[in-house]
C-alpha cells in the first residue's frame, strides 16, 4: 500500500511517500480489509515521528470517516490541517 | 475552469470564464501574499498541494456551491511553488443572476476551500519557516 504525505508530516517523517506492508499490518490476508482507524494505529505504532501529530485520512482522494474500510490497494494520505482561515 | 498549479494566475482569465448572458452579477476574491504576519515580516510562501485530490475537492466544493448557495458559474485557481510577498495565491470567481447570492457563494467559497482543500502552506521569515498549520 502506498500512503502519502504531506507538508509537516512529510517533514516529521522524512518521507513524502512510504511503502506499507498492508496485510501483515492488519493482521489480515493481503486480499482483506480494514478500518481506517485501524489502519492509522498502525501507521503510528510503525512510524512513531506521527506521535503528536494531527491529520485526516483521504482514500482515493476523498476524505473518510474512521470506522470506513480501505482496502490495499487503495491510494492513502494522510492529510494535515490545510492552510487555514487568516487572510 | 478549476485549476491548481504553478504558473501565476490570469485572472482576466478567470472572470471571463464565468461570463454567461443570464449572470448580472459576479463576485471575485483574490487571496494574495502578505509582508507579515502578527509582528513578524513574512519574505516569502511555499505552498504545496496534493494536486490530485485538490481538484476534485475543489470540484466538490464548486458542486456545493452551485446546488446549495446560489452559484451559477464558477472559476477557482490556486498556486502552488514558491510565492513572494504581492502575488495572487487563489483566485475565485462566482456569478449569479443577482448578487446576493454571488456574494454569499464567493465567502462560502473561499472559507470552505481554506478548510477542506489539501494545499499547504509555509510561511517563511527571516531565521526560518513553518507550515501554517503547525501553530493552529
Amino acid at each position: 500500500m502506498r500512503v502519502l504525505l504531506f507538508a509537516g508530516l512529510a517533514e516529521a517523517v522524512g518521507h513524502r511517500e512510504v511503502d506499507f506492508d498492508f496485510g501483515s499490518a492488519v493482521g489480515g490476508d493481503v486480499a482483506g480489509e480494514a478500518t481506517v482507524d485501524e489502519l492509522v494505529a498502525r501507521l503510528r505504532e510503525v512510524f512513531p515521528a506521527l506521535a503528536g501529530h494531527v491529520f485526516r485520512v483521504a482514500v482515493d482522494q476523498r476524505y473518510v470517516r474512521g470506522d470506513e474500510p480501505v482496502t490495499a490497494d487503495a491510494e492513502v494520505a494522510l492529510i494535515p490541517p490545510v492552510s487555514g482561515g487568516r487572510s | 475552469m478549476i485549476r491548481v498549479q504553478s504558473d501565476p494566475i490570469d485572472v482576466v482569465a478567470v472572470l471571463e470564464a464565468v461570463e454567461g448572458p443570464e449572470q448580472g452579477a459576479v463576485v471575485s476574491f483574490l487571496g494574495r501574499v502578505r509582508d507579515h504576519t502578527g509582528e513578524q515580516d513574512v519574505t516569502h510562501l511555499d505552498y504545496e498541494a496534493y494536486g490530485e485530490m485538490a481538484e476534485r475537492e475543489l470540484q466538490r466544493l464548486v458542486d456545493e456551491a452551485r446546488e446549495q448557495h446560489g452559484a451559477e458559474r464558477v472559476a477557482v485557481v490556486h498556486r502552488t511553488g514558491r510565492l513572494e510577498v504581492g502575488d495572487i495565491a487563489v483566485a475565485i470567481a462566482v456569478a449569479s443572476g443577482h448578487r446576493p447570492a454571488a456574494f454569499e457563494a464567493c465567502r462560502w467559497l473561499i472559507d470552505t476551500l481554506k478548510e477542506r482543500v489539501p494545499i499547504w502552506k509555509k510561511e517563511w521569515f527571516a531565521d526560518g519557516g513553518h507550515w501554517v498549520s503547525d501553530r493552529p
